[in-house]
């Protein structure tokens, strides 16, 4: 069938590229600019901006922090959010919409709010305000977005598949292990993927929850407190290339999981 | 091709099974034995029980009461891993994360099989099925008579004492069915394989099946060969269910034990039964015991003067519609170009074509 070409879905789709893409432009523009001040027009192509980012000692630690603490978040949340996963499709409970809906607050609560909410939580049961707050908090955070991530296959998943190997001599663990969990792959791998970039770039919980972290979002937030340092545009373009990279490696499955082939 | 045979299979006995879901009765005290090596297929309409009784062979729904034994040891409690059986599941359930041979190799490889073992017994079994060629293909690669052969070959493949087949061809198109319900049965036949086999299809039960079971409303209505279903259904259910026919009111008139004579129509026919003389009773008339031809032709006929209301051509044969004093007989005619609606024929029942229910 010959595909048409409608021009209000290409508008749209226009619009909404040049009005996300145009401040990363912006600031990518600046950050190769050698003057510190924001206005146009450009004096010239430099790269002392970077330069002056790498140069800094606390960059590199931040980094050490930010992939510690996000890659903690991804694993736990993965297992987690896949588990919830399963209880949100299969589970026969009394109640099961309320208590799924609860698991899915963390999608509509302000992230601030949440931060916040949390900081007041963890000094109450006296938990020490650090590194284990920060994973811990983000987990809360990350974790329903990898249940819907993988809430998608799960729904499409024919229980049949499980019944067969069972009925070929798979234990249940082995099930899981050999059929279940492969099929269910490419929603779990986009939900690990998503759980590491949402702790990697998750500013809000790190600055209530976390006393002394010195995630690449916190040195990003001291570093911009008297005004806004070319250097700061310098990380902002590079960690957005970074993560572009990331989300372009995960685009594909998301698509993929949407259209449900396979 | 050979094809050397598997170990026996073995037998299966279902003994005062039932299985309730809440107030519903989906299976109601059915016994059943199934001889090592038959085929037999539990035939009814959706809802009559069939596939919970399958379920419950094969280990996936646990029965309320009664016992399952697989070569004299019951199965009642285990779980299906632990079942000597094998399903062919209905729309076949083939992992699409696997390759062919993958599929046909997993129920070896996680019941301990080594690697290299595991893989020359799966291309043994899919030489079998005749799909060696496909061995590293994808699932979805497929066509849907392929996707059944791998299903069953996967089955095949660990050897069960039993073969369970849930809807085995339902899936597929009426063009190739026939010939796979042919080719199916002729392997599980040369493998030496017991097999139940779930349907709803009377025609793949009669190309299939040794001993056919009916069930209806949970319940076994008939177990056996499938010509003695045919020809004496033991109720009207069975008798409507398989095939078609014509029940029609009759009464004893005589006759002896061995020869009962009933009234039909104002005619007298030979029916199997053992009512007694005067009570009436229900006979189904199938229609290709009905010879019918133009008035006169017959010498004997069982009804004269019966009215042709209709005449439906099929192709080779015509679907015939007779009325009789009241009463309304279907006939399968070969040929039947020559006769038109409205015109008295005569009509011969075959003997003892007429049975009671």
């Amino acid at each position: 069938m010959r595909r048409e070409f409608h021009w209000f879905p290409a508008a749209v789709t226009g619009a909404m590229l040049v009005y996300s893409l145009l401040p990363i432009v912006t600031f990518t523009l600046f950050s190769f600019n050698p003057s510190p001040f924001y206005a146009f027009p450009l004096t010239g192509f430099t790269t002392d901006w970077y330069v002056k980012l790498l140069a800094d000692g606390r960059i590199g630690d931040s980094l050490v922090a930010s992939v510690t603490i996000a890659a903690s978040v991804m694993v736990a949340a993965t297992v987690i959010g896949t588990m919830f996963a399963f209880f949100v499709v299969r589970a026969a409970v009394p109640f099961k919409r309320v208590l799924a809906g609860l698991g899915f607050l963390p999608l509509v609560v302000p992230v601030l709010v949440l931060a916040a909410g949390l900081q007041v939580t963890f000094v109450e049961i006296g938990l020490p305000l650090g590194f284990g707050t920060v994973i811990l908090g983000h987990v809360i955070y990350a974790t329903p977005f990898v249940t819907l991530m993988v809430m998608a296959p799960l729904y499409r998943y024919n229980p049949a598949l499980d019944a067969a190997a069972r009925d070929l001599g798979a234990g249940p663990f082995t099930t899981l292990r050999l059929v279940t969990l492969p099929i269910l792959w490419p929603g779990i791998r986009s939900g690990a993927l998503l759980a590491f970039l949402l702790s990697f770039n998750e500013w809000a919980i790190a600055f209530f929850t976390g006393r002394g972290v010195n995630s690449l979002p916190m040195l990003v937030y001291s570093l911009q407190r008297n005004g806004l340092p070319p250097t700061v545009l310098a990380y902002a373009a590079l960690s957005t290339a970074v993560v572009a990279i990331a989300a372009l490696a995960v685009l594909p499955l998301v698509t993929r999981l949407l259209r449900g082939s396979k | 091709m050979t094809v050397s045979p598997l170990r026996k299979g073995h037998a299966l006995e279902i003994d005062k099974v039932s299985k309730a879901y809440g107030h519903f009765l989906a299976v109601d005290d059915v016994s059943l034995a199934v001889e090592p090596g038959e085929i037999v297929a539990i035939l009814g309409p959706s809802g009559s029980g069939k596939t919970a009784l399958l379920g419950m062979v094969g280990g996936r729904i646990a029965a309320d009461g009664g016992d399952i034994r697989i070569g004299g040891n019951s199965v009642m409690g285990l779980p299906p891993e632990k079942i000597d059986a094998a399903t062919v599941f209905q729309d076949y359930a083939l992992f699409p994360h696997l390759s062919v041979l993958e599929n046909v190799g997993f129920g070896l490889r996680v019941r301990g099989v080594a690697k290299a073992e595991a893989r020359k017994r799966a291309l043994e079994m899919l030489a079998i099925v005749g799909l060696e060629a496909l061995a590293d293909r994808n699932i979805a690669q497929l066509s849907g008579g392929q996707r059944q052969r791998v299903a069953t070959a996967r089955a095949l493949a660990v050897h069960p004492g039993i073969l369970l087949l849930d809807e085995p061809l339902g899936a597929l198109d009426r063009q190739i069915r026939g010939r796979l319900q042919e080719e199916l049965a002729r392997l599980l036949r040369r493998l030496n394989v017991t097999a139940l086999l779930v349907t709803h299809d009377q025609e793949e039960a009669f190309t299939m099946a040794d001993r056919i079971a009916v069930m209806q409303g949970g319940k076994l209505e008939q177990y056996g060969p499938p010509a003695e279903l045919y020809r004496w259904p033991a109720t009207e259910f069975v008798a409507t269910f398989l095939g078609n026919g014509t029940i029609v009111e009759g009464r004893r008139a005589g006759g002896t034990d061995d020869l009962p004579l009933f009234e039909v129509a104002g005619a007298f026919v030979v029916a199997r039964s053992r009512v007694a003389v005067g009570a009436s009773a229900r006979l189904l008339v199938r229609p290709e015991h009905v010879e019918v031809g133009p008035a006169g032709s017959q010498p004997a006929p069982t009804w004269r003067d019966a009215r042709l209301a209709g005449v439906v051509n099929t192709g080779g044969t015509s679907r015939l519609t007779l009325e009789i004093a009241g009463t309304t007989l279907e006939a399968l005619s070969l040929g039947g170009f020559d006769l038109v609606p409205g015109q008295t024929v005569d009509c011969t029942l075959a003997a003892e074509a007429a049975v009671v229910l």
